[in-house]
Formats: C-alpha cells, structure tokens, sequence
C-alpha cells in the first residue's frame, strides 16, 4: 500500500505537527534529521511528510498529490478551492482583522476605500457582505506599510498579537476571521482510503487539546 | 514564435497514442450505451446563456466562455450537456414515447483560475433516461455507470452514492435562514466538522443538529444505514434511507457489491439533483471520474414536468488512467506503401484501393518521386513493405 501523504509547511507547524504526530506514537524520529530531503517518510513508511509552501499545499490536494495537507484556514479562505476540511488542529491560532491607522475611523465619508491584503479574495467578500465598494491591492510582503506609506486606507491581514500593527502605529477595526491550522483531505482519497484516513484523524484527535474547536 | 503558436490556457492539442486511446475510450462507452438501448445526440458548442440561467456552482455563469452575437444576445460555450438536452426533450422531442433514452459525446468548456492546473475543455460522455422516476430507473443508471467504467478495463473503482433530499430535509427542519441553510451545505459537503459543530451548537441540542452533525461522518459501507436509523426517528428520514438500502441490496445482488458505498453526507454543488446522486472514483486520481443524479426538477425549468435521470464520465481522464496503466492504445502504422513508377501512377492507385480491401490491411500511397525516397520515408515511418507498381508490382 502506498504510504498516505501528508503535505505540511515548513517550520513551525512542521514541528507541531509532528509533534502531535509523535504523541499519539507514531514514529517520526526520521523527520527530524531530514536534512534537505522534501519528501519524509515517518512511521515505518506508513505515512510520507511532503515539504511544502502553505499556499501549494491545498493545490496539492486538491489535484490528489498528496492526500492530506496542514494549511492555515487564511490559505483555505482565499482560496476557495474543493477539499475536506475535517478538523481544527488548533495550531498556528491567530485572527483575520481589518486593520487601519489609529485615531482614525476607516469607515468615515464616502469615498472609496483603498485596503491593502494579502489576500484579495477575503477582502473582497468581506466588504461584498457589507455592500460597499472597495479598491483592493494585493500585496505580497509586509502589508503594513501600505497604510503607512499613503497606498491604502486599511489592510485585511492575519494578526497574532499585534505587536506589529502597535509598532506602526495601527490598530485593529473589525473581527473576519478565526484562523488556525486545518487538517484538509482530497475529496476522492477520502473515500478511496477511508479506514487509514478515519484513524488517522482519530489518533490526531485524541492528543488534539482542541476536541470542539470553533471557525 | 507568435503567442497564438500554444493553445489557450486550460486546453491542449490531443494527438497520437493519447488521441487513439481517447478514440478506444469513446469506442467502449458508446457500445455500452448503444447495448442499453440510448441513442445518441449532438446539441450547438454554443447556446443562449438562458439555458443555463440559475444553473449554481460551478457551472454558474461566472465560470461560463461568453460571447455576444448579432443580435446583442449572450451566447455561452457550452458548459454542460443536461440542460441542453432537458432543453431538447422539452422542445422538440416534446410529443415523442417517454422514456427516452440519450446519449452524448461533447466537449464542455468552463473557466478556470489560470494556472490552477485545473482543464478549461473537458470531453465528456454521458447519458440521460427521462420520464421514468422509479428505482427500476435509478437501477438502471447505476447498473449502467459500473458497466461503463468495467468496460473501459478498470477494476479498481468505487461508485459513491447519497441522496440529495436527505441533507435537504434535515436542513429544512431547522429554524435558519437562507444564508444559514447555505453555509450549512457547504459545510457538510466539504465534511468542516469544526464549522458545523460550532453553528450547530448554538441551536441547542435538538434531534435535528445531532443529526446533521452526525451527517458528514456518515459515509462508508452498508452499515451507515443503521448508524442512521438509529439516528433519526423521522419517517421521511427513513423512507430515504430504506430507499438507499433497498437499492443496495439489488446491487448486492447483481454481484456490484464491492464496487458500492454510501455517503449520506453527499451534497453535490449542483442543486439541480433531487434524488440519488452517485460519483466513482479511480485510485491515484483526486477527483471523480464519474457523477450523475437524479434530476426530476431540472425540465420544468422548461415546461415539460418530467423525472429524469443520468450520468456523465469524464474522458479525458480514463484515457489518462488507461495511459498511465500502461494501455495506451498504439498509433497504426500502415503495413504497406504503395508506390507507382513514373507513368503508373493511376494503376498505382488502383493497386491500392484493391489491396486495402484485405481485412485490417491500411495501404499508404507513397507520394514521392524516386523510390530512394520512398524507402527512405518508409524506414523512418518503421513501413514493412513497399509495393512498387510498374509494369510488374514488385514486392519488397
């Protein structure tokens, strides 16, 4: 049988991951001196580690490359793509927040806003629900400075402490999301390989600190 | 190199052992069909974007290739065949003997993201059975959809089946609005236990939202059933479920058992099914090879109210499967080039067309001026033998 894939990104939930992996006894001595490798088989070769960037995780599944992936559910969101998304690992916690300059209202007047994001697609449904018009530019590093330097009005980004927003001297203006790392299934693998996948999702949950988990 | 050099995004040239094994596939299933009694159709690469109008999901008209024609009106590619022939039925085969059995090879077309690596053109088979509503109907369709991919040589497949009016009923019962009623579609089609759990909660703990919960995990074999009786107390509730056991023991039966399995949390984003609704899948592909439903709503949309029933396979990929297996189909090579000597080009031709009367024999004409040429081209081409028509045909 070949092994079940499982797509994660590299770093830190990487390690959390395995470290959930590794409580429920699986074997994953073997991920830990990986070295470069891409490709990781861990617990007797019943599963493969497969080292990616979070946004082609859920490519990969989606197209059955890998069977299952770890992918934060900012990345899910924007992304809108087919998969299964059946559990909240409840790792990576933080918040989808509109953010714009302190003392200042975003929503004052009436002219239309500028928000910069990383991800459009969130933005852009978010302001659809509220009925208004929003210009929205995407950019790809330290959204932050786009209110700073003039380009934008606000910013949709993910927000861990905040720390970063204080220190530019940003605040945050409204809730989107909660966003933590979701364990996503492709659809057809899902019912190709049913047992291994259930246990699988089960063993997780027994170590998993976040047996309800909320979205 | 001019941009129109490449095809469009999303689509490709097929060509050679790929297209042959296309061809075999094509062959296959339409034996299938035409033993089952369907007879073929071939609706416009193009209609009037209304034919599709409210059509949800994927196949909305976001994703549709528009085009505006003389008249001002929007015309689309394509997208689907379903709609197109319930628009057919209803037209002009209107006052023909019910049940009809169609169907069809077409290729649909739908947008993509670019560089999602997701098909904008996809060749498509499919069949459709309407104006019979009954469970010897549904039989039938799924008889026919594991036949199809039987005779297509796969073995390893699975036929997934569920029942659109299941989920509809739990959520029906439930004290939500619209916006609510989708979310929790989504969610129990994407099988988000996190999400349903939590929206759930906050309506208390009723039969209804330990139900629905429930929902998603309900999928597997045989046994889902009495997991769901217990379940649910609600006749209509288990009406449909009896119907789905009542189906699996037939299939059980006619020995289609281990092809089988059921998923009560099956919720198909095209909300046109109102029945059973079925997909299949093939190890190693991420996405169905095959879906189909029953839809008895879909041709009141055009005023006949008929039940109606089908499927469609998707062939691009079993032709890929059949490829990656190793069975791609071999491009023929013509066993003999003919050749005419100066002045013998009309015998030459003659020669040809009588040699090409033997069975299975395909006979090239060769088009060159010298025969060095001839055995040249001939070499390169892996052409056996050459007949060389002059005053005596000589064989080489």
């Amino acid at each position: 049988m070949q092994a079940l894939r499982i797509a994660v990104a590299k770093g830190r939930l990487e390690e959390e991951i395995l470290a959930m992996m590794d409580k429920t006894g699986m074997d994953c001595s073997a991920a830990v001196n990986k070295g470069r490798k891409l490709i990781v088989p861990v617990d007797g070769g019943r599963f493969e580690l497969i080292l990616a960037k979070s946004a082609d995780i859920i490519t990969y599944v989606e197209h059955g490359a890998c069977d299952m992936g770890v992918v934060g559910k900012d990345i899910i969101m924007e992304s809108a793509r087919s998969l299964y998304e059946v559990m909240d690992l409840g790792l990576g916690r933080c918040r989808m927040m509109l953010a714009a300059n302190k003392d200042q209202d975003f929503y004052q007047g009436f002219g239309v806003k500028t928000v910069a994001t990383k991800y459009p697609n969130v933005a852009r449904a978010f302001f659809e629900a509220k009925a208004m018009d929003v210009n929205i530019v995407k950019i790809e590093g330290s959204v932050e400075l786009a209110p700073l330097l003039g380009l934008a009005d606000g910013i949709v980004d993910i927000v861990q402490t905040g720390s970063t927003l204080k220190a530019n001297g940003l605040e945050e203006k409204e809730w989107i999301a909660h966003i933590s790392a979701r364990l996503v299934v492709n659809i057809a693998r899902m019912k190709m390989r049913k047992e291994e996948i259930d246990s699988f999702i089960n063993r997780l949950r027994t170590v998993s600190d976040n047996a309800g988990g909320n979205t | 190199m001019k941009d129109y050099f490449t095809t469009p995004k999303g689509t490709r040239d097929i060509l050679l052992e790929e297209c042959e094994t296309q061809n075999w596939v094509e062959g296959k299933l339409t034996e299938g069909f035409a033993k089952y009694g369907y007879t073929p159709v071939i609706t416009p690469g193009v209609e009037y974007l209304d034919v599709f109008a409210d059509a949800p999901g994927n196949t909305g008209s976001e994703h549709m290739f528009k085009l505006v024609n003389n008249e001002g009106r929007i015309l689309v590619l394509r997208p689907d065949s379903t709609a197109p022939i319930a628009r057919l039925v209803s037209s002009r085969l209107k006052n023909s003997r019910k049940p009809l059995r169609l169907y069809y090879n077409q290729r649909v077309y739908r947008q993509k993201d670019l560089y999602s690596g997701q098909r904008m053109e996809t060749s498509q088979m499919g069949v459709e059975l309407i104006g019979a509503g009954k469970m010897r109907a549904d039989l039938e369709m799924l008889q026919l959809a594991m036949e199809s991919l039987t005779l297509c040589g796969l073995t390893d497949y699975r036929i997934e089946l569920g029942h659109s009016g299941l989920c509809e009923l739990l959520i029906s019962r439930l004290a939500v609005d619209d916006g609510g009623k989708e979310k929790l579609r989504q969610w129990i089609r994407t099988k988000n236990y996190p999400a349903l759990n939590d929206f759930l909660d906050l309506l208390g703990q009723g039969e209804e939202t330990v139900g629905i919960k429930a929902l998603p995990g309900l999928f597997g074999g045989i046994e889902v059933i009495d997991k769901a009786t217990e379940i649910w107390q609600d006749r209509e509730v288990r009406e449909i479920l009896a119907y789905l056991q009542s189906l699996y023991d037939v299939l059980q039966q006619i020995g289609l058992k281990e092809k089988l399995m059921l998923d009560l949390g099956f919720v198909n984003e095209n909300d046109y099914y109102t029945g059973i609704i079925f997909q299949a899948y093939i190890p190693r592909f991420g996405e169905a090879v095959l879906l189909g439903g029953r839809y008895d709503r879909l041709l009141e949309r055009f005023g006949e109210k008929l039940p109606a029933i089908g499927f469609g396979v998707d062939v691009d990929l079993l032709t890929k499967s059949r490829i990656d297996e190793g069975k791609q189909t071999a491009v023929k090579t013509p066993e003999v080039l003919v050749w005419g000597e100066k002045g013998y080009e009309v015998l030459s031709l003659q020669y040809a067309k009588t040699l090409r009367q033997t069975p299975d024999l395909s006979v090239e004409n060769g088009l060159f001026d010298s025969l060095e040429q001839c055995k040249d081209y001939a070499a390169a081409k892996g052409i056996r033998h050459i007949h060389v028509v002059g005053q005596t045909i000589e064989i080489l």
